[in-house]
């Protein structure tokens, strides 16, 4: 076996994928040839090393996060069946129908906002606005993005909140004015209500 | 057929919680490509979370013509090299220092300044490499996938594979030099020393 040879079947003989015989021959080079020696060593060194590049845990509200996201790409129009093909054909009306919800998005959005403000917060709502620094500002983006998707979070939709089952960390929403927190017992039924929600 | 294509048929047949369970077997993995491709702990996140999204949106047609694992992680793979073009501007307008600030303080207890040290020069190692071959040495090293399962993924052959597996790793041996005087010879070899 030559030192090029060698060399390429580094990662082979380091992961035990050589045959027996290539093995040995391997092997015996390693043992006579000076230079191959030191290539190997650095070889596995430079693998040593590479270990300092530690594996991360997805962090606890993965799941949740991901659930909300889904939720809004459920309410996308699908293209095929949406309105883009008719805005397409009919630019005009298109344009004229978008500014005329334009403004009634506003309008209600405006009422609605009101409306919250009017709206006395119950217990659960309050446990959670008052959460700890657990509930970090990427909950606060995705519900604030959740809730301008037009979702109602309201809070009589909630379930009751059980601290015991499941911990502060783990509320992680609220509605687009910041005082809303909904949820309640386990990740997974965070998702599954607002899908619930979604497809009512 | 393999489980994950049992699982890929129930969500097919409308079945949501078989979507679930391709995240949660998976998660991990994806959010550590992404990590180790982009060096970005805060960042993998995110784009794990856009990985499943974007696979959420296309699973249903999901043909099954390279296995679930591939095509998954051709589909990460695929959005690391997106996201480096999008950042490359942004990255050549940071500082050094705000570069560094970017790489996550150690999550176990290697305490010591010259572990942190190596460390940080290792993701910066990684990171720097050329994205083709950090690819490959990712997920030779890190997710110890065969040769052959990483030339499926990257849709590339043998010879391919192994010069830019070569090449990587003899870049990343100059930059981590520095640590590897003080490091005792390797273990694996069935070599003793001694006969040497
Ligand atoms: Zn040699």
């Amino acid at each position: 076996m030559n030192c090029s040879v060698f060399k390429t079947m580094m990662p082979d003989y380091e992961t035990e994928s050589l045959p027996g015989t290539t093995r040995l021959k391997w092997e015996e080079h390693l043992k006579s040839c000076a230079g191959c020696r030191l290539e190997w060593e650095e070889w596995m060194k430079t693998a040593r090393l590479l270990d300092l590049h530690e594996e991360i845990e997805p962090e606890a509200d993965f799941m949740p996060r991901l659930y909300v996201k889904l939720a809004m790409e459920d309410r996308k129009p699908r293209p095929e069946s949406g309105v883009l093909p008719w805005f397409l054909a009919f630019p005009k009306a298109g344009m004229a129908i978008a500014g005329l919800l334009l403004v009634l998005g506003i309008t209600w959005f405006a009422w609605s906002g009101l409306l919250q403000h009017n709206t006395p917060v119950p217990a659960v709502t309050q446990a959670a606005v008052s959460a700890p620094a657990a509930i970090s500002e990427k909950h606060v983006a995705d519900l604030k993005n959740f809730a301008g998707a037009g979702n109602n979070l309201l809070p009589e939709k909630i379930p009751a909140y059980n601290a015991e089952e499941t911990p502060l960390e783990k509320v992680f929403a609220y509605d687009e004015f910041g005082n809303i927190g909904i949820d309640l017992v386990g990740e997974k039924d965070i998702a599954q209500l607002i899908l619930d929600e979604n497809r009512r | 057929m393999d489980d994950d294509a049992l699982t890929i048929d129930r969500f097919k047949n409308g079945e949501r919680r078989a979507f679930d369970d391709l995240v949660i077997k998976y998660r991990k993995s994806v959010l550590n490509l992404i990590y180790r491709f982009t060096g970005r702990q805060d960042e993998a996140e995110d784009m794990a979370q856009e990985v499943f999204i974007r696979l959420y949106r296309s699973l249903k047609d999901f043909r099954g013509e390279s296995s679930f694992f591939t095509y998954l992680y051709r589909v990460t793979l695929n959005l690391c090299f997106q996201e480096r073009k999008k950042r490359a501007k942004a990255e050549s307008r940071m500082s050094p220092e705000e570069d560094l600030e970017k790489i996550p303080s150690a999550a176990t207890p290697h305490g010591e300044a010259e572990t942190r040290e190596a460390r940080e020069t290792v993701i910066k190692a990684v990171r720097g490499l050329p994205p083709d071959q950090r690819a490959v040495v990712i997920l030779f090293r890190y997710h110890g996938l065969p040769y052959r399962e990483i030339c499926d993924i990257l849709k590339i052959g043998m010879g391919t594979l192994k010069s830019r597996l070569h090449r990587a790793h003899a870049s990343l041996k100059e930059k981590l030099r520095p640590y590897m005087e003080d490091m005792e010879i390797p273990t694996g070899t069935e070599v003793d020393a001694d006969e040497l």
